[in-house]
């Protein structure tokens, strides 16, 4: 169950969600995963980063178990990883950079599991585009979580992920671009079940800003998004699987500007990925 | 890279586009006006503006020297490139993107120009049109596409109105020079020289030019256009006194600001709200904007 959440994060986020989740690999002592998307936009958080021609994001992530108990404190991981985002439309080789690069993020976490099925990750992330499109992005971000079956097979594994913009200047190291560093709070779900071998997740999610996320025109507008999508994984071999799915995101006052007016976005995605 | 030739000559087209045209003084009746200076600046002038009232445009400091700047909710940003000077924001889009120009070390006058894209997150672009010495991105849509003009020696033959959309294209017709467009890019804007020697907007709807003139002028610029494809830009009358206009398709509305002595309009959202710059009664230039009242 634990590699389809990691598939539905793959899919449906960048780096920070992938390395929000304590429990995205299984029991390994040293962990892997690995996956390439295809998809046709690339928002994160709501915020358009490009819609144009084709997105692919390869990913990887390595995990060392530092500790593990039946009690109390459960476990302990630190897990290393890399996000890459490369773009044949305006953000990459056809856009003023001419360069098909646009993110490769790496990000540390610090996974703690407990006894109650509760998840506590402690992740830096720093964002940084190779085409330079963008200023590097430093973050710290916390990420608790429940991962916990409801009914049989059924999980809805909600999370709150709190995230603070590091290290900035007005235009610079911000998400919004503004004039003051972000702060940003995420509450969502990923339920999910299985029907025969074909896993099924339905993550939703809604983003806001608790200081300056989303800055417009000097005011930070609250509510960045909601989004809800829908996944289907299916197993080939012990480790592998293919995926797709589609997600629909409703966009705030200053997402919607970024977006170029429009209120909403649809993304549709297929992609590959390996977890052992 | 590809040319993209008119298939109307200017200056045979011009005539017949100004014909039923007039100008009314009561652009200004509906619009307030708010004169400002980035802080400590000689000279602010103003170039685009966007949906949520973002500015950008040029200033000169008190050492003289000439910086872009954002103004985007009553802060100011100075703009600058590495290693360059006289600066100049020129377009901002909705997403925050910017286009402007920037001098290289030893460069002067009027003629060099470079260009540059600044991201709303910071990421800087140099926007060189190839196989040209010079560059001037003057506007930004919300879909990436930049416009502008690319020169090699002067401003006047060597000079083509350009664009930028998954590459570049120009306008096989010197003295021009694009400066906005509507959101899917089918209807353009800009100015160029005419046969008669006279400058003079035109617009260019689906690749099909004609130009657009000012009833009376001695010179009229397009300068921007907005999705509801009203046309701004500055105009020459007949006694030499620089005005800006807005053109809503069938007639023109002068732009003065109140007490100027010159008013040159720049920018225009798609609320229809306008940014410029005015020279006052000293002689001192300042920048505007005059927000369509709602």
């Amino acid at each position: 169950m634990n590699r389809l959440i990691l598939t539905a994060l793959l899919m449906l986020n960048a780096i920070p969600v992938f390395a929000q989740e304590s429990s995205t690999v299984g029991d390994q002592r040293v962990p892997v995963a690995a996956g390439i998307d295809v998809r046709n936009a690339y928002m994160f958080r709501g915020v358009r980063q490009d819609d144009t021609g084709t997105i692919t994001w390869p990913s990887a992530e390595v995990g060392l178990r530092l500790h593990a108990a039946q009690h109390g404190l459960t476990s302990a991981r630190v897990r290393v990883g890399t996000f890459n985002s490369l773009h044949s439309g305006w953000a990459g080789s056809s856009g003023p950079s001419g360069k098909s690069w646009y993110e490769s993020d790496v990000y540390t976490t610090l996974s703690l599991g407990f006894a109650n099925a509760v998840g506590l990750d402690t992740t830096f992330t720093g964002y940084r585009s190779p085409n330079e499109m963008f200023t590097t992005v430093k973050e710290l971000s916390f990420t608790a979580t429940v991962d916990r079956a409801v009914a049989g097979a059924k999980s809805l594994a909600p999370y709150a992920l709190v995230a603070f913009e590091l290290d900035t200047e007005p235009g610079i190291g911000q998400l919004d671009g503004g004039f003051k560093a972000g702060k940003y709070l995420e509450l969502g779900a990923t339920p999910r079940h299985s029907l025969r071998r074909v896993g099924i997740a339905v993550p939703v999610k809604v983003g806001l800003s608790i200081g300056n996320y989303y800055e417009l025109a000097g005011e930070d507008h609250h509510f960045g998004f909601v989004s809800v999508a829908g996944i289907a994984t299916l197993p080939i071999g012990r480790w592998i699987n293919v995926h797709g799915g589609v997600e629909v995101e409703r966009l705030g006052t200053t997402t919607k500007a970024f977006n170029g007016g429009d209120a909403s976005k649809v993304t549709a995605l297929v992609g590959v990925a390996v977890v052992r | 890279m590809r040319v993209m030739t008119p298939p109307i000559v200017i200056g045979v087209v011009s005539v017949l586009c100004v014909s039923a045209l007039f100008v009314r003084a009561d652009a200004a009746a509906t619009r307030v006006f708010t004169e400002f200076d980035v802080p400590g600046a000689t000279l602010t002038n103003a170039q685009g503006i966007n949906h949520q009232g973002d500015i950008v445009g040029t200033f000169v400091d008190v050492a003289g020297q000439q910086h872009g700047f954002l103004r985007s909710g009553g802060q100011y940003r100075t703009i600058d490139y590495p290693n360059g000077h006289a600066i100049f924001a020129r377009g901002i889009n909705d997403a925050g993107d910017i286009v402007g120009t920037y001098q290289r070390p030893g460069e002067t006058g009027g003629v060099p120009a470079h260009g540059f894209l600044l991201t709303r997150r910071g990421g800087l672009q140099a926007v060189d049109y190839p196989g040209h010495l010079n560059t001037i991105p003057q506007r930004i849509l919300n879909d990436g596409t930049i416009l502008g003009c690319y020169h090699d020696t002067d401003t006047m033959g060597t000079m083509h109105g350009m664009m930028f959309q998954r590459g570049f294209s120009a306008i096989d017709m010197g003295m021009s020079m694009n400066n906005g467009a509507t959101p899917d890019s089918a209807y353009v804007i800009g100015l160029f020289m005419d046969m008669d020697g006279r400058n003079k907007a035109y617009v260019m709807e689906h690749g099909r030019m004609s130009s657009l003139e000012v009833p009376g002028a001695l010179a009229t610029n397009g300068w921007d256009v907005n999705p509801s494809r009203a046309v701004v830009g500055v105009y020459t009358d007949a006694a030499g006194a620089v005005h800006g206009f807005q053109y809503d398709g069938g007639s023109f509305a002068r732009v003065d600001v109140p007490g100027a002595t010159a008013t040159r309009v720049f920018g225009i959202n798609d609320r229809g709200d306008l940014v410029g710059a005015f020279v006052d009664t000293a002689g001192r230039t300042h920048a505007f904007a005059a927000e369509v009242t709602r």
